[in-house]
């Protein structure tokens, strides 16, 4: 195992997530003997949930947390009045996964379901507490991930246009060095990258500055970076005979970008 | 679409059942046995049996090595800074188990590291140490216990099921080439392709994981699966760009002597070909035939005058026919099979079931 330099953005993550923390732990402090009774610790647990590499990951990942559990709650909690063994655990385990994804959740929310099956079934307190045992524990998780989400729009907060516009200049640098013929990344590397930038602006597109992205000037942004990014990449596969032609519509379809106005 | 139908499959029944009766005796076991925090040797396995091996086994180390820098993180609060506050105690520790995390180069396993926090810092704060020593003991048992029983039985390989998405992406290729010169300029097709291939790039690692846990080392299939993707991104482009400059203005005579037709319907053959495992070594070698010729006639075009105004067009196009011939030779000499190096027991299940 190869130990990573910290980037910024991690150190920052890190100082989100322990000030979350401490906000969460305060509520716990400040709600008495009472929070430790219902299992109040999952307030922390909420907060270590939040704070995913974007604020979309967080999102989906509480959504995931709080559906699976209320429904794996309800599910178990009604496999408990016919049945209490070990047999049960499995079958509620079976029940939850086919009716679930009937129903279309997410695999994510299958699995915290599921757990449901274990905790409730296998740990005889949280058993005789039943659907109690469900309300705290979602509603502490509840309270932890808000927090999370809370302090990630708090510091250091980008919103999809924020973070499409960062990503475009990145591809401009990138494509501006295959340009003057000082690679950095591989094509592969460029799609992907490129990639990477489709699903930003998908969110971004979808998110309060969709409007913005939808005008005439950004669409012309998008394929004629496209355009670029394409030339780009083909520059270095193609026989070096024929590379100055992709050179060339790839300098000018930067220079007609350049010339934009930015998002 | 065929590769979001092959995701829907990849989880079928059995493996349901198989989970389901797993999760219901290692829990019994678990309890008759008085395991301390026996919970999470199930919850554990449970992470585990819940991908197919390639994935269970991303998700075990993810896990493992979570638990281990949330082991660490509560060792620290709780030991070195027991005097502090509990909120002083959590910011520490959730903080350190994201910085250990990110330096060991986990991309989930931290919010695990942070349950382990939770629970030893709050839950179980008068007696930490047992709780946190042995939730990992135990987690770390589990995902060892998982990683077992997704191999020995009802095995789901990530790899069948990259390997299918991958062939039916070939296939979209195929038809794609073979309708470039009828139906110029279908974007909203090669988008699909181009969604679909992205696609395959994210569920890469899972499949690489997997053959090296398998193999033990480096193997041919986790070349050959990412030669695919780099050679189908390369034809899938070339088709595309293909689609747009044939049908626009300012396309010389000369580039419809060259055997463009020809190129495209070998091509379209030798990708069926490769979806269907069916090799095809005729097509292969016309495609070879095909691209020494082009090389000559562009050659000579090239050394015979000064491109004429408006020939920026056909020299792209002749510079994507090279390009797409050249990725054609290429990916024809792979194979998108089911990989070598099974384990016996897992090649004797393979034989019984293509036998029935």
């Amino acid at each position: 195992m190869r130990m990573q330099p910290l980037t910024p953005g991690q150190i920052r993550n890190s100082l989100q997530v322990g000030f979350a923390g401490f906000l969460a732990t305060g509520v716990y402090v400040l709600t008495g003997p009472d929070a430790g009774a219902f299992d109040g610790f999952y307030v922390v647990s909420g907060v270590a949930r939040s704070l995913l590499p974007t604020p979309e990951a967080s999102m989906a990942s509480a959504q995931a947390r709080l559906v699976g559990t209320v429904f794996g709650g309800v599910v178990v909690a009604l496999l408990m009045l016919v049945l209490k063994n070990g047999i049960a655990i499995g079958l509620g385990y079976v029940i939850i996964q086919l009716l679930g994804r009937q129903i279309g959740l997410s695999p994510s929310a299958l699995t915290n379901a599921s757990i449901m099956s274990v905790l409730l079934l296998a740990v005889p307190s949280y058993g005789q507490q039943g659907g109690l045992y469900v309300f705290y524990r979602t509603l502490w998780h509840l309270v932890g991930l808000s927090i999370g989400m809370g302090v990630e729009r708090l510091f250091w907060y980008q919103s999809p246009l924020d973070r499409l516009q960062k990503s475009e200049g990145y591809l401009i640098e990138c494509i501006n060095q295959m340009i003057g013929k000082r690679n950095r990344h591989s094509p592969e590397e460029l799609a992907a990258l490129y990639a990477e930038h489709c699903k930003i602006r998908h969110l971004a597109l979808s998110g309060p500055d969709g409007l913005t992205l939808q005008s005439i000037d950004a669409a012309r942004r998008d394929e004629l970076l496209e355009r670029a990014l394409r030339h780009a990449v083909a520059m270095q596969r193609v026989p070096v005979l024929l590379r100055e032609i992709d050179q060339r519509a790839c300098k000018a379809a930067m220079d007609a970008l350049a010339e934009l106005p930015k998002a | 679409m065929s590769h979001r139908l092959a995701r829907k499959q990849s989880h079928p029944i059995t493996l349901v059942i198989r989970n389901g009766v797993l999760l219901a005796l290692m829990t019994t076991a678990s309890a008759y046995l008085h395991l301390p925090e026996g919970l999470f040797l199930v919850a554990g396995m449970l992470i585990v049996l819940e991908s197919p091996l390639g994935g269970g086994l991303i998700d075990a180390r993810e896990r493992a090595l979570g638990t281990l820098m949330g082991l660490f993180a509560v060792v620290i609060a709780s030991g070195a800074l027991h005097s502090a506050t509990q909120p002083i105690q959590v910011f520490c520790a959730l903080m350190l188990v994201r910085l250990f995390s990110f330096a060991i180069g986990l991309s989930s396993g931290y919010v695990v590291g942070g349950h382990m926090v939770a629970g030893g810092l709050l839950d179980a704060s008068s007696h930490w140490w047992h709780y946190a020593l042995w939730r990992t003991i135990m987690t770390i048992a589990g995902v060892l216990l998982g990683v077992y029983f997704s191999r020995t039985f009802y095995t789901q390989l990530a790899t069948d099921s990259w390997q299918s998405s991958c062939r039916s992406w070939l296939s979209g290729l195929a038809d794609s080439l073979s309708k470039v010169a009828m139906a110029p300029d279908e974007q909203s097709r090669f988008l699909e392709l181009r969604e679909h291939r992205n696609m395959l790039r994210m569920e890469f690692p899972r499949l690489a994981v997997e053959q090296v846990h398998l193999d033990g080392g480096e193997s041919k299939a986790v070349m050959d699966a990412q030669l695919c993707i780099q050679h189908g991104s390369t034809i899938l482009s070339c088709t595309r760009d293909l689609a747009s400059l044939l049908s626009s203005s300012g396309v010389e005579s000369w580039v419809w002597d060259l055997p463009v037709r020809q190129l495209f319907h070998y091509g379209s053959e030798c990708l069926q070909g490769l979806a269907d495992d069916q090799k095809s070594p005729e097509a292969a070698r016309q495609i070879i035939d095909i691209r020494a010729l082009m090389e000559v006639d562009i050659g000579n075009h090239l050394c015979s005058d000064a491109p004429a105004p408006g020939s920026e067009t056909s020299l792209l196009i002749a510079s994507r026919l090279l390009l797409l011939a050249g990725a054609l030779i290429e990916i024809s000499a792979l194979a998108i099979r089911p990989r070598h190096g099974l384990p016996s027991r897992l090649r004797l299940e393979r034989f019984r079931s293509v036998r029935s």
